[in-house]
């Protein structure tokens, strides 16, 4: 299996994004799928993506990116002016140009799916298909207040970020947190602490991040919105706010399942995904 | 394609089935596969899992039912639950046919057939995948009967052909789906068994009921398919199967009436195949 061959290490690589470093990993061939990872302290592409690079880059060139201001990618701070999703944006399109690709295929989680959400409607042309997983930028939700207890938490651990605060945000993260160990609990905190700089970068940036459901709309993409049932960070019911608001968009929601569907129901989450990208 | 060699004729079966005949079409061999129609005028096994039921035989013993009052089947009067009817008389059916276990895929009335089902014989239950299944109780957002729910009973008080095409225009969101033949299918499916009426008439009593109460006892492995623009079935009632069932998926497709078998025929097909094959 081509799973167990890929590392983080074979797989590193850096682009120059019109001057903004930007470090991915890439492994396979044929259609790109540019994979953006959540907003989480410490997340990066490896990191989020791991369970999945290996069976869709069979088929697929898997690209994982570092955002800017996360892993190994140049730090950012998001001025008052801007936003970050539409700032990410426009750095994931010079990132694209300075790979030569085209046209992509998106999948963003969180953060991440806000992101990809702003290429698609600000950059119709540059994507293909349109993945969106717990994806941010929903703005208001019917039925939760907001900050949702996991969006605390995480805001927390970048106030202090210590293994303590580290586990309270990862057991809201997931529905089963039986796979949390210490040791991994020690490598995300260690990874986190090994940049200070994003750590600064994003307790000097601008935290709102933009309400996109009015541009919804303008997405040509065909999407696939995915959910899980169970997430504490982003509400169930901006699923079905960009199921609506986006013309083509089919929505799947996984039961016993949080903010991270591709980790915690990684199997049934890449035939999904490969189902849907064809 | 396989599809294309079987024909309603080809696959016609019939089973006693306790107290009533039951008629449905199979093809295929290996686990079996029971699809359940809804109970709209006309519906039958065939006509409303005929682009379904070619993929399926490939894999799946595939039997396509005509329920109790509908189609081929025994015209029946039936007072009270009709799931509960309906769910006996397809244990009986599997009595008699030998089949031990079987997945279930139930569409609107059917779903909620299935859904009885399996509460009542967990154990002849593989997978369970419901349709925009009737048997929500109430909606969270939309006052019921449903705009399409009134024009089925429009149609049972006056069974004209206009009727139908009014009916098949909500059914479906893409219009291109509305054809003549489509709607004279079941137009003629409808009054060419005049028992069926009949017998819907005097069940009087006939209620389908709200099971929310009950689907935490739903213990086979569940997924429901919803069309974003159903005008049958709520939406939300898609949430309380997802919060209720213990192990429930949702997964709703864009531009896609109440017929979703029918409309996304090939991601239909490819989606529960996965679903019966992997989860």
């Amino acid at each position: 299996m081509a799973t167990q061959t890929l590392t983080e290490a074979s797989t590193s690589r850096y682009a120059d994004a019109n001057g903004f470093k930007i470090h991915y990993n890439e492994a396979g061939s044929g259609d790109a799928i540019i994979f953006v990872h959540g907003g989480g302290p410490g997340a990066s592409g490896w990191s989020n993506f791991v369970r999945n690079i290996g069976p869709l880059s069979e088929k697929y060139r898997v690209i994982l990116v570092d955002m800017p201001g996360f892993g190994k990618s140049d730090p950012i701070v998001i001025g008052p002016e801007n936003d970050r999703l539409h700032v990410n944006a426009k750095i994931f399109v010079d990132f694209l140009d300075s790979l030569g690709i085209e046209r992509a295929h998106f999948v963003g989680n969180s953060m991440g799916g806000g992101t990809s959400a702003c290429v698609a409607i600000a950059y119709p042309e540059r994507v293909d298909k349109l993945v969106l997983m717990g994806a941010a930028g929903g703005g208001k939700s019917l039925f939760s207040p907001l900050p949702m207890e996991g969006i605390k938490e995480l805001y927390h651990v970048f106030q202090e970020p210590t293994v303590e605060s580290f586990r309270k945000m990862i057991d809201l993260f997931v529905y089963d947190s039986s796979f949390v160990t210490d040791q991994l609990l020690e490598e995300r905190v260690a990874g986190l602490l090994e940049h200070p700089e994003h750590l600064e970068g994003r307790r000097k940036s601008n935290p709102v991040l933009p309400d996109l459901t009015m541009e919804l709309p303008k997405i040509q993409a065909k999407t696939l919105i995915v959910w899980g049932r169970d997430d504490l960070f982003v509400p169930l019911d901006h699923a079905l706010k960009f199921m609506w608001q986006i013309p083509n968009a089919r929505l799947h929601i996984f039961p016993r399942c949080g903010h991270w569907a591709q980790y915690e129901h990684a199997a049934g989450f890449n035939r999904l995904l490969a189902e849907f990208l064809g | 394609m396989a599809t294309q060699t079987l024909t309603e004729e080809g696959t016609s079966r019939y089973v006693q089935a306790g107290d009533i005949r039951l008629h449905y079409n199979e093809a295929g061999s290996g686990e079996a596969v029971i699809m359940l129609h809804g109970g709209g005028p006309g519906a039958s096994g065939w006509s409303n899992f005929r682009t379904n039921i070619g993929d399926f035989s490939e894999k799946y013993r595939t039997l396509l039912l005509d329920m109790p009052q509908y189609g081929k089947s025994d015209a029946v009067v039936i007072d009270g639950d009709a799931t509960r009817y309906n769910a006996a008389s397809i244990k009986a059916m599997f009595d008699e046919l030998g089949i031990d276990k079987a997945h279930f895929i139930g569409n609107s009335f059917g779903g909620a057939t299935s859904l009885r089902f399996a509460l009542d014989y967990p154990e002849r239950v593989g997978k369970l995948v419901v349709m925009g299944p009737a048997g929500s109780g109430p909606s969270y957002f939309m006052p019921r009967p449903l705009e399409g729910i009134k024009a089925l009973n429009a149609w049972w008080d006056n069974p004209t052909r206009e009727q139908m095409v009014k009916i098949v225009d909500l059914f479906v969101y893409d219009q291109k789906f509305k054809t003549d033949e489509l709607i004279d299918l079941r137009q003629s499916n409808a009054l060419s068994h005049p028992e069926h009426m009949e017998a819907r008439k005097k069940s009087v009593n006939r209620i389908t009921p709200d099971f929310t109460p009950e689907l935490q006892n739903v213990q086979a492995k569940t997924l429901v398919i919803w069309g974003r623009d159903d005008r049958f079935s709520p939406l939300d009632f898609a949430l309380n199967m997802l919060w209720r069932i213990p192990d429930c998926q949702v997964h709703v497709f864009p531009e896609c009436g109440h017929w979703v078998q029918y409309e996304k025929s090939d991601e239909f097909n490819r989606l529960i195949m996965d679903f019966i094959e992997n989860d």
